[in-house]
């Protein structure tokens, strides 16, 4: 196969992968050990494996790996950890929004990806950006309760 | 897709001149969200277009140039007198795809679940080829047959141009759908002018529930001229809605194709009509 | 009822894999693939009933990068269920790993296993077979024809416990009950109903599809880490498929992305144990969301009869069922899904007259199997429906007429004996049932008083409110079993390793709540550990509603016992008898006056000091009774009458499950069960064509609701006390399924008069029925 190396970077540290060029984003990511990036229906149309590049959330099963040549990426790992998690993911823990928790790291970076923009996202935003996402264990009420408790428009609110 | 090799240019000339030598075995890609839908495994040369500045929405002289490269949540997220594409990106499926589709990547290829076109035709939109000569289609030249075909090697779909809407114009746009992120159903889109109270000029377009979107040609002239309201839209509606051969898809009959279509048509002249009022 | 004043349990606490799972740590399946594994592909029938005539697999072998190519004439033809069910299993032996014939479009031909996933595919494609094609049969009343095409010919297909099976007549079982006599209550009724209903295909969508690998270890055993839902089972079967003894096998169950009943079944585990075995080397299988859709299980297609007589007091005289359930290519958990379609329903309402017929056949379409609420879901559309007819037959509120008649606390009801799972049942008395608060609990929150006749409706957009009472099981008693081993470590923490199946439900946080409830300590105590067949004790597995009321117990008496441990040693170490101690905040106390150790210096004293022992034990149980929960479900919807669109505004769950252990966990159960309800009634739909190929195995076209479709949901927990129940729990996680279909069914029906006998409620059907008048011919669906 025809390897050749892209550099982007990944978690706010620069790094040099070598890819195959139809290689997807998340099977570079996966291989390279950021298993929270989920595979669930590899077409694009489940939202497990969400990413934010260049501060959007993103679809890594159908994103080519080269497409991420000197972008930035963002995943599941870089952004929080026992000691410092993200609002968010303390949101969904604490909501009882994490049942399997298959869907939670793309719901966490979709959500990132919104806030990061418009930290008093309001539940109509909250709606239309988590849209790719699905969830078969909740029914989206809790996920709903832990987002919206994110954000400065509509925290403290269930 | 069966990509052996990736390259990607950052200017347009170098990207024409790459898809030129390449011929068929290149592969021109953007937002990367359709190759799920394609069959075609013959191996090929990615060309990544995203590098090449195509993107952005600038309004000229009352006409709207939406660069090919375009993501749909910018038109989403556009706010600007007489933009209009902001409804129809809102019906776009899901946002990660919202973010990684382009205008150029949603019209060149149809598939029946496809939005833009149906909204283009509506609105009357122009689309530029850059080739070795910059080239204008309309958009019912344009989708009158499967777009890329127009495409030579080399050739590159650059910008679209639609007019900014301005007073005494309405337009509404339908997707039929089972839940938000459904494949349509029945699309509708119109476009429809006022004068005097009466209905000056008038654009519909369907797709989804036809093999190709089109315009609906003898509902357009049913209502030119006329006075719009609820009798006009519904005579219009029933002078032109057995012209095209409806497709119902999804589990769905040919027949129910055809009846959601009727009702949707005289929804969404009724919407357009509403803003054209100015209501 | 009675309060408790529970520390740990009926607490809101962190689910306690939560954080994990939320910071992305590696936990799945897929996230341990060794980075040497070899990746299994399978080739799929492209016919739905055909024989092989002639396989060549020695292109596909001799590629470069394939270690394996299995198919019918290279591996053992063991004869089996691929339901991870009780033993004998009920379900019918008619499976083998590879077999000649196909019996649906997507049947295994041959799985190659190879360096990558494109090498697995291209040898796939290397394959040649030639078929002879067979007529498929694609409905329930074709499978019944005479002369019908035979599904299972071979002669190796039997049933494995005393139960009609005639697979000439592709008939993969049958149970029939009566109670009194149907035709006399039919007789004694002011007025009788008699309709079809029709429950269609439906598929699980776990986010996380099946997925499962193996190696073969130093000592030659196969060690099988897999999504699945049944651990021990998954190791009996593989097993018994590969001809090798229960110990050369151990199955890891690691974190679930979601089963739902899915991972109740033996779906890939044969398969990458054989390819381990053959290689020696570690090999990984993962579905495809089409295959998800194709080659796992779904919930059985049902055609009903529904026969009910009523007088105009209401009092119900007759209630007659007939199933038939469409089992697809083998007949995994045909007989129990269809029996539980009798037993889960027919007790709610009280009624001396009860027929129940359940015949199950087979097709050429994909495979019923375990799927939550389990035959429940589908005689709750018949029934739930027919309530509502007879209502208005009768002249009743349909709320009233269910609340007349539904079963109540002290009552039994003669099905609970006369109808178990593929046997007799048991005897039972109700003995918690907050049904009437549900009710009405429900009824105030959906705003049941301004529900106002259809007919009085006008407009474009007419809304309208339906209801649906429900029950379950909590178990499955006399056969389920569950065990659990708790020990004490120096810290005073403790490690409770439990067969138990946590697929997600948070059933590791609930039976660490019951341990640490009964110790009297706190839940980061608790170390839970589930499931591994070489480490933790038996457990059936998560399945028939049982993890918390079964598994639940044998927590609570294990324990008891470690707690009675701990006061031992405290009382050697006190200098005193156990019974003049208590434990309180993880120390033992004296009851009166001073003194107390906490766990931490028992723990170390009994391991270091003096009479060293471990502090540890371990519970088995199995349960004598089933007590069922109970939920009343309310819906309000609108539909558009010129296109037949139906949206849902609000959805109001009630539901009795006793105590529950966490409360927000199971308002995610009921809120979880609801929407995939929802889902299934309005938009889950499975498209053949007709040569039985499906269409739409993709989440694009197979429609699930995400967060932008969520309509008002509400729960409500009406709290009930259970005495037989691990601090008064009873089940939660299945019920909630069941409501949907028929409540929204109801509420078309009060918004446009139409009423709606086949699922799903799809637009298209809708307006056809305003164009008929309110109701279609019925039709089989799929």
């Amino acid at each position: 196969m025809n390897m050749k190396t892209i550099t982007f970077t990944l978690n706010r540290k620069e790094q040099s992968f070598d890819i195959e060029p139809d290689e997807t984003l998340i099977d570079l990511l996966r291989r390279t050990g950021h298993t929270g990036t989920k595979l669930g229906c590899d077409t694009g149309m489940c939202g497990s494996c969400a990413v934010i590049v260049d501060g959007r959330a993103i679809n890594a099963c159908i994103l080519f790996a080269f497409q991420a040549n000197g972008r930035t990426v963002e995943t599941i790992e870089g952004v929080g950890d026992f000691d410092s998690p993200h609002p968010l993911q303390t949101a969904m823990a604490d909501a009882g929004a994490v049942q399997c928790g298959f869907c939670t790291p793309g719901i966490v970076m979709t959500a990132k990806a919104l806030l990061d923009e418009k930290p008093d996202a309001s539940e109509e935003d909250f709606k239309l950006h988590l849209d790719g996402n699905l969830c078969r264990c909740t029914g989206y009420v809790k996920i709903k309760e832990a987002l919206l408790s994110c954000s400065s428009a509509t925290g403290g609110e269930s | 897709m069966n990509y052996v090799d990736f390259k990607s240019p950052t200017q347009l000339d170098e990207a024409r001149t790459l898809l030129k030598e390449l011929g068929e075995s290149a592969s021109p890609v953007a937002g990367s969200t359709l190759h799920v839908f394609l069959k075609d495994e013959s191996p090929k040369v990615a060309v990544d277009i995203l590098r090449l500045g195509l993107n952005g929405i600038r309004l000229v002289d009352g006409v709207y140039h939406i660069g090919a490269t375009t993501t749909v949540t910018d038109m989403l997220n556009h706010r600007q007198h007489g933009w209009v594409l902001d409804r129809v990106a809102e019906a776009f499926v899901t946002q990660p795809i919202r973010n990684m589709a382009t205008m150029g990547g949603s019209v060149v290829r149809v598939f029946p679940w496809s939005d833009l076109p149906v909204a283009l035709l509506a609105l009357n939109a122009e689309l530029v080829i850059t080739g070795d000569a910059e080239r204008v289609m309309s958009a019912p030249e344009f989708f009158a047959t499967q777009p890329f075909h127009h495409l030579q090697a080399g050739d590159l779909l650059t910008s679209v141009r639609i007019p900014a809407l301005v007073e005494g114009q309405g337009f509404a746009y339908h997707k039929e759908r089972r839940t938000t992120t459904d494949f349509s159903r029945c699309t509708i889109a119109a476009w429809l002018a006022l004068d005097d109270g009466k209905i000056a000029d008038v654009r519909i377009a369907v797709g989804a529930a036809v093999p190709m979107p089109r315009r609906m040609d003898a509902v357009e002239d049913a209502l030119k001229g006329a006075r719009p309201g609820p009798a006009a839209f519904e005579k219009a509606m029933q002078a032109g809605i057995d012209a095209p051969r409806w497709k119902g898809l999804h589990g769905i009959s040919d027949e129910y194709a055809r009846h959601l279509a009727s009702v949707h048509i005289v929804d969404v002249l009724t919407k357009a009509h509403e803003e054209a009022k100015g209501a | 009822m009675s309060k408790r004043d529970f520390k740990v349990v009926n607490q809101p606490l962190r689910k306690i894999d939560a954080m994990t799972l939320a910071l992305g740590k590696p936990s799945y399946v897929g996230d341990f693939k060794p980075d040497d594994a070899l990746i299994i592909k399978m080739l799929g029938s492209p016919h739905a009933h055909a024989r092989i005539t002639s396989i060549d697999i020695s292109e596909a072998e001799k590629m470069p990068g394939v270690h394996c190519v299995l198919y019918y004439g290279n591996v053992p033809r063991i004869v089996h269920t691929t339901a991870g069910q009780g033993y004998p299993e009920p379900s019918p032996y008619d499976t083998f790993m590879f077999d000649s014939k196909m019996r649906f479009v997507g049947d295994r031909v041959a799985a190659v296993a190879a360096e990558t996933e494109k090498i697995a595919e291209a040898a796939l494609k290397a394959i040649k077979v030639e078929y002879e094609v067979l007529q498929p049969v694609l409905r329930i009343q074709d499978a019944m024809k005479e002369g019908a095409p035979i599904i299972h010919d071979e002669p190796e297909a039997r049933a494995v416990i005393p139960v009609p099976y005639e697979p000439k007549k592709n008939m993969a079982a049958h149970v029939d009950m009566e109670i009194g006599d149907l035709e006399k209550g039919m007789a004694e009724a002011d007025e009788t109903i008699d309709f079809q209903f029709y429950n269609h295909y439906g598929q699980h969508c776990p986010v996380e599809p099946h997925v499962s690998m193996a190696w073969v270890d130093r000592e030659d055993r196969i060690i099988i880490t897999t999504s699945t839902q049944v651990p021990f089972h998954c190791r009996r079967i593989v097993a018994q498929t590969l001809d090798i003894p229960v110990r050369r096998v151990r199955v890891i169950k690691p974190r679930i992305g979601g089963g739902f009943g899915v991972k109740q079944e033996i779906v890939l585990e044969d398969v990458v144990a054989m390819m381990a075995l053959r290689t020696k080397r570690p090999v990984y299988w993962e579905y495809t969301r089409a295959e998800e859709f194709i080659s796992s299980r779904t919930r059985h297609p049902m055609l009903m009869r529904l026969r009910m007589g009523a007088k105009r007091d209401g009092t119900i005289t007759a209630i007659g069922l007939d199933c038939h359930s469409n089992t697809g290519w083998n007949g995994s958990q045909g007989l129990t899904v269809v029996c539980n379609s009798g037993s889960k329903m027919l007790p709610l309402y009280r009624c001396g007259n009860i027929h129940f017929e359940g015949t199950v056949v087979y097709t050429n379409l994909p495979a019923g199997g375990a799927y939550r609420g389990y035959g429940a879901t589908q005689a709750a559309f018949a029934f739930e429906s027919a309530m509502d007819e007879m209502a208005e037959k009768i002249g009743m509120d349909p709320l009233k007429f269910r609340a007349m008649n539904h079963i109540k606390s002290g009552d039994t009801s003669p099905v609970f004996r006369a109808l178990g799972e593929g046997r007799e049942g048991v005897d039972q008395a109700i003995t918690s049932c907050e049904l009437a608060r549900c009710i009405k609990a429900g009824a105030r929150e959906i705003g049941w008083k301004r529900r106002k006749p259809h007919t009085t409706k006008k407009g474009r957009y007419r809304r309208g409110i339906g209801m649906a009472c429900l029950m379950q099981g909590s178990a499955i008693p006399e056969i389920d079993m569950g065990a659990a081993t708790l020990k004490m470590n120096e810290d005073g923490s403790f490690n409770l390793l439990m067969g138990a199946t946590d697929l997600g439900t948070g059933s590791d946080t609930v039976l660490a709540q019951i341990a640490a409830e009964q110790l009297g300590t706190t839940l980061d105590q608790i170390i839970v550990y589930s499931s591994d067949t070489d480490m933790t004790p038996f457990d059936v597995g998560a399945y028939a509603s049982s993890t918390t009321y079964l598994s639940g117990q044998a927590v609570q008496n294990v324990a008891l016992k470690v707690r009675k441990q701990i006061l031992k040693v405290g009382a050697d170490m006190l200098d005193c008898k156990p019974a003049e101690l208590t434990i309180e905040d993880a120390k033992v106390v004296r009851k009166k006056g001073e003194g107390q150790v906490t766990f931490s210096e028992i723990a170390l004293y009994s391991m270091y000091s003096a009479n060293q022992f471990q502090i540890g034990d371990i519970s088995s149980k199995i349960v004598h009774h089933s007590p069922p929960p109970f939920a009343a479900h309310f819906a309000e919807v609108e539909v558009d009458t010129l296109t037949g669109a139906v949206r849902v505004i609000k959805y109001v769950a009630a539901a009795d499950c006793g105590t529950p252990i966490h409360p927000k966990l199971a308002e995610g159960q009921v809120e979880g069960a609801v929407m995939n309800g929802i889902c299934y009634a309005l938009t889950e739909e499975y498209l053949f064509n007709d040569k039985g190929r499906m269409l739409n195995p993709n989440f694009g076209d197979y429609k699930l609701y995400t967060l932008s479709d969520l309509p008002e949901m509400k729960t409500i927990l009406v709290p009930s006390y259970e005495k037989t129940g691990p601090y008064g729990a009873k089940s939660i996680a299945e019920i909630g399924i069941n409501g949907p279909l028929p409540a929204i069914a109801n509420a078309i029906h009060n918004a446009c008069g139409v009423r709606l006998r086949t699922g799903p409620f799809t637009p298209e059907k809708i307006w056809r029925s305003l164009q008929a008048g309110g109701e279609i011919p019925f039709e089989e669906g799929h």
